[in-house]
């Protein structure tokens, strides 16, 4: 009976496999072709000259919170960001470090009274100051609350049609906005959020708030991190996004319409994932009102960020994440499946359950009952090292040509020992750093049933000015 | 090493049908294998040349441009001659850059001369035939480097592109007639809009914002019975001092279409003569809030004293939006606008308190 089991069990494990190898390349293949497309739409562009007479405004909302050591250059590369209609507000989310006053004393703040517009509950606000050196910038000093409560109260007191939602450790590219927005205007349908690329900072070349030369991390955590971040973002919501179903924009760079999203009720506080469950309303709100409308995923737009140095902290921060995907699949399990969502439910929401939620659980006990099977005899070797090459050859393939659409179409590393380097992180991660992340991910499903809400916090350092 | 331990028989712990169903998957499992393992080569191989042909063209196109930018200078300055010189193959496109890239910087001759050196080494041409046969990025790129020359003689040829199947043609060459200053854009209107979808007008009337369409050619689109064609008019008819187009925004105030009357009324102030007062006060009590938001920002533009009284009722409105572009206009209009405003300190006491604030630190700063 139990060889049964396992037996079945090794059967399961085999074909779910398959299955999610058959959606990477599925993925993949859409992927290329958003890149490809994105790839020539880009360089036709000889000399900008848009009218910038009708361009939306933008507000940039940047929560804080112990951000002292980075918080003066990343607010200076958001005030370098090249867009005419531009606001920039910094929540300070009660930090306990000296953020504030670290911004007050070198932007010269001063207090400012503003009026409300939208009224999303939030946490107290102290108050509310404005840049003597720059009167685009706008500071929020207000109690702690979260990432989400700080969010709301940036769009309660911005002023703008659309905002941008980004992590105050984040740099963006100075043209960034722009990019996005020769997206947004040459739309035909409606377009309710828009995401671009996140990538990793650490060892980059920093002058002036701004990414001169990226570079892969020295370090062996970060670099891997990379790694990952070109596989996410040009595989996956590149892939996603030709099916209008992207569910994730990441919570470090996305801009969104501000009426549809205080129309929706803005972030949700209780959940760690606020920036996907709030693109997965936004799709379930337009399918249910039977609106015509777009998420979209613009690949070049890139905001660097600071990536993980230690275990401990990228451990805490893949849990979180893992933590808010099953958080909004329980929040919009009613879309699971459900053709009223259209592709984003039949698919994209399946999908994440199956693979992204149940994924750790299915690639962990996989290793655990292949080696038990072997271990008893009930399996050969040969089974065994078949199995695990090709899982590695699977892994190794899809990370491969990640990487040759990264260097086709975007091609942001120049150096070509990083982009070896890179080829090397994509074989050295299936060993022990893949099992690892999926471990994290695990114990998350465990943290949840423990009911733990905790945001874990991040170490920040200083860009480095080379 | 994988093919060997196929073959070795290692005894099951158990003869069950499961079993022997494994077993059976082994093949598939190894020809997967095998064919993974020839992609993971042939992909490495691709990635290995394209970093090295990458890493090459990078070098070589720094080199290129900087020795083409000297070749152009050189003939600027008449130190060479704009004939008698080949370009290998493979210079011919950096060549082609950088005349594009030169042409912004240069005065008005130099300008021409790079517009000759175009047409002399058959860019123009080429660019010319990528407009009727290129594929359609070809054909975008093409219309880009036309338009980046300013070189409208080719009009004729971008013109029915106006119609293309694919709309990022289409806009493309929205964008470069624009730019030229196309005389026979007004004509094409009625067509340009009605092949593009609903969303895409935004787009059009971004672009053709610069442009002085005739008023003559808007007239049709003012009247389509299809609501986006009248936004769009009322929208390109805002254009400042433009007197003539005051009795077709004044229609169009009146439209059923909230969009419309707002667009029509923002026009009004944008063209910013004191003829559209009339117009404008009539619609300070519009039902729609996004049309009397308009109207006190269209009144501060115009800084009538007259419509001090308006803006006065418009900062008393219920809606938030109104009353804070009321209390924007009433600023502009200095200490009888702010004396308004202080009206309002307790019933609106935080807005009150944004304006007053706001010139407190103005003086300050002064």
């Amino acid at each position: 009976m139990l060889l049964d089991v396992i037996i079945y069990y090794n059967f399961i494990v085999l074909f779910y496999f398959l299955a999610l190898n058959f959606f990477y390349v599925f993925l993949l293949l859409s992927a290329t072709d958003t890149l490809f497309y994105y790839k020539r739409n880009r360089q036709l562009i000889y000399n900008k000259r848009e009218t910038k007479a009708l361009a939306p405004s933008i507000a940039i909302l940047a929560p804080a919170y112990n951000e002292e050591p980075t918080i003066v250059e990343s607010v200076r590369s958001l005030l370098h960001v090249d867009y005419p209609e531009l606001e920039v507000i910094v929540i300070n989310d009660g930090s306990k470090d000296k953020t504030f006053e670290v911004m007050k004393e070198f932007y010269k703040l001063f207090p400012m009274a503003r009026a409300l517009d939208a009224r999303i509950s939030t946490k107290p606000v102290k108050a509310v100051y404005q840049s003597a050196v720059d009167s685009r910038l706008i500071v929020i000093d207000k109690n702690n609350g979260g990432k989400a409560d700080s969010l709301n109260a940036g769009i309660n007191y911005s002023r703008s049609r659309l905002f941008c939602a980004i992590d105050a450790d984040s740099l963006i590219e100075k043209d960034a906005l722009n990019r996005l927005m020769q997206f947004y205007t040459e739309r035909e349908t409606k377009i309710v959020a828009l995401g671009g690329v996140v990538r990793i900072a650490n060892d980059c070349r920093i002058e002036n708030g701004e990414v001169i030369e990226a570079r892969v991390p020295r370090k062996f955590l970060p670099a891997m991190q990379v790694m990952e971040y070109i596989r996410a973002f040009l595989c996956g919501r590149a892939g996603w996004n030709k099916f209008n179903s992207l569910l994730i924009i990441s919570g470090a760079f996305g801009l969104f319409e501000r009426k549809s999203v205080v129309e929706a009720g803005g972030y949700r506080t209780d959940t760690v994932g606020e920036d996907m469950e709030l693109v997965v309303r936004l799709h379930r709100t337009m399918r249910e009102q039977k609106r015509r409308y777009k998420v979209l995923f613009v690949p070049d737009p890139v905001c660097w960020t600071q990536a993980p140095e230690s275990l401990k902290v990228l451990g805490r921060q893949r849990n979180r994440w893992q933590r808010g995907l099953i958080e909004t699949m329980l929040h919009h399990w009613k879309m699971i499946g459900n053709p009223r969502y259209g592709f984003s439910g039949i698919v994209a929401m399946p999908y994440f359950l199956l693979f992204e939620i149940l994924g750790p659980v299915m690639e962990l006990s996989g290793y655990v009952v292949v080696i038990l099977s072997f271990a008893f005899g009930w399996i050969n070797i040969t089974f065994l090292i078949l199995f695990l090459a090709l899982a590695i050859l699977f892994g190794v393939l899809l990370s491969l040509f990640s990487l040759l659409l990264e260097e086709f179409t975007l091609k942001r590393y120049e150096n070509p020992w990083d982009v070896l380097k890179l080829f090397l992180l994509a074989i050295i991660e299936n060993f022990g750093y893949r099992q690892l992340h999926s471990w994290w991910r695990l114990k998350a499903i465990f943290d949840l049933l423990r009911k733990k809400k905790s945001w874990g916090e991040m170490q920040r350092k200083a860009f480095v000015q080379l | 090493m994988i093919i060997q331990l196929l073959s070795e028989t290692v005894p099951l712990g158990a003869n069950t049908v499961l079993l022997e169903l494994l077993e059976s998957v082994l093949p598939l499992v190894k020809y997967t294998l095998i064919v993974l393992s020839a992609l993971v080569v042939i992909l490495l191989i691709i990635y290995i040349v394209s970093i090295y042909i990458h890493h090459r063209q990078r070098k070589y196109a720094e080199w290129k441009t900087d020795h083409c930018r000297s070749l152009i200078g050189s003939i600027l300055s008449g130190n060479k001659p704009s004939a008698g010189f080949r370009l290998s193959p493979r210079e011919r496109n950096c060549f082609r850059d950088t005349l594009i890239d030169e042409y912004s910087s240069l005065s008005i001759s130099g300008k021409d001369t790079i517009r000759d050196l175009y047409k002399k080494f058959n860019f123009y041409d080429r660019d010319i035939r990528l407009l009727r046969h290129g594929t359609w990025w070809k054909k975008i790129e093409a219309i880009e480097r036309l338009g980046a020359l300013g070189l409208s003689e080719a009009e004729e040829h971008v013109l029915p592109l106006l119609t293309d199947k694919r709309s990022e043609v289409r806009f493309s060459a929205l964008r470069m007639l624009a730019f030229v200053g196309s005389q026979k854009l007004g004509k094409m209107l009625p067509e340009i809009f009605a092949d593009n979808r609903r969303w895409a007008y935004r787009f059009l009337v971004n672009t053709l914002s610069n442009t002085r369409i005739p008023i003559d050619s808007l007239k049709p689109l003012a009247s389509s019975s299809d609501r986006d064609y009248r936004k769009a008019a009322a929208i390109l008819l805002g254009k400042e001092g433009n007197r003539d187009a005051i009795t077709i925004l004044e229609r169009l105030t009146d439209d059923k279409v909230k969009d419309v009357r707002r667009e029509a009324v923002r026009s009004l102030g944008r063209v910013g003569i004191i003829d559209v007062m009339p117009a404008l006060s009539s619609k300070v009590d519009d039902n729609n809030p996004q049309v009397r938001a308009v109207v006190a920002s269209a009144l501060g533009v115009l800084k009538d004293k007259n419509s001090l009284s308006l803006l006065e009722r418009l900062a008393d409105d219920t809606d938030f939006d109104v009353r804070f572009q009321a209390f924007l206009a009433l600023e502009q209009f200095g200490q009888p606008g702010m004396a308004i405003i202080a009206k309002y300190e307790f019933k609106y006491t935080e807005m009150v308190r944004e304006f007053v604030s706001k010139v407190g630190s103005t003086s300050d700063a002064a």
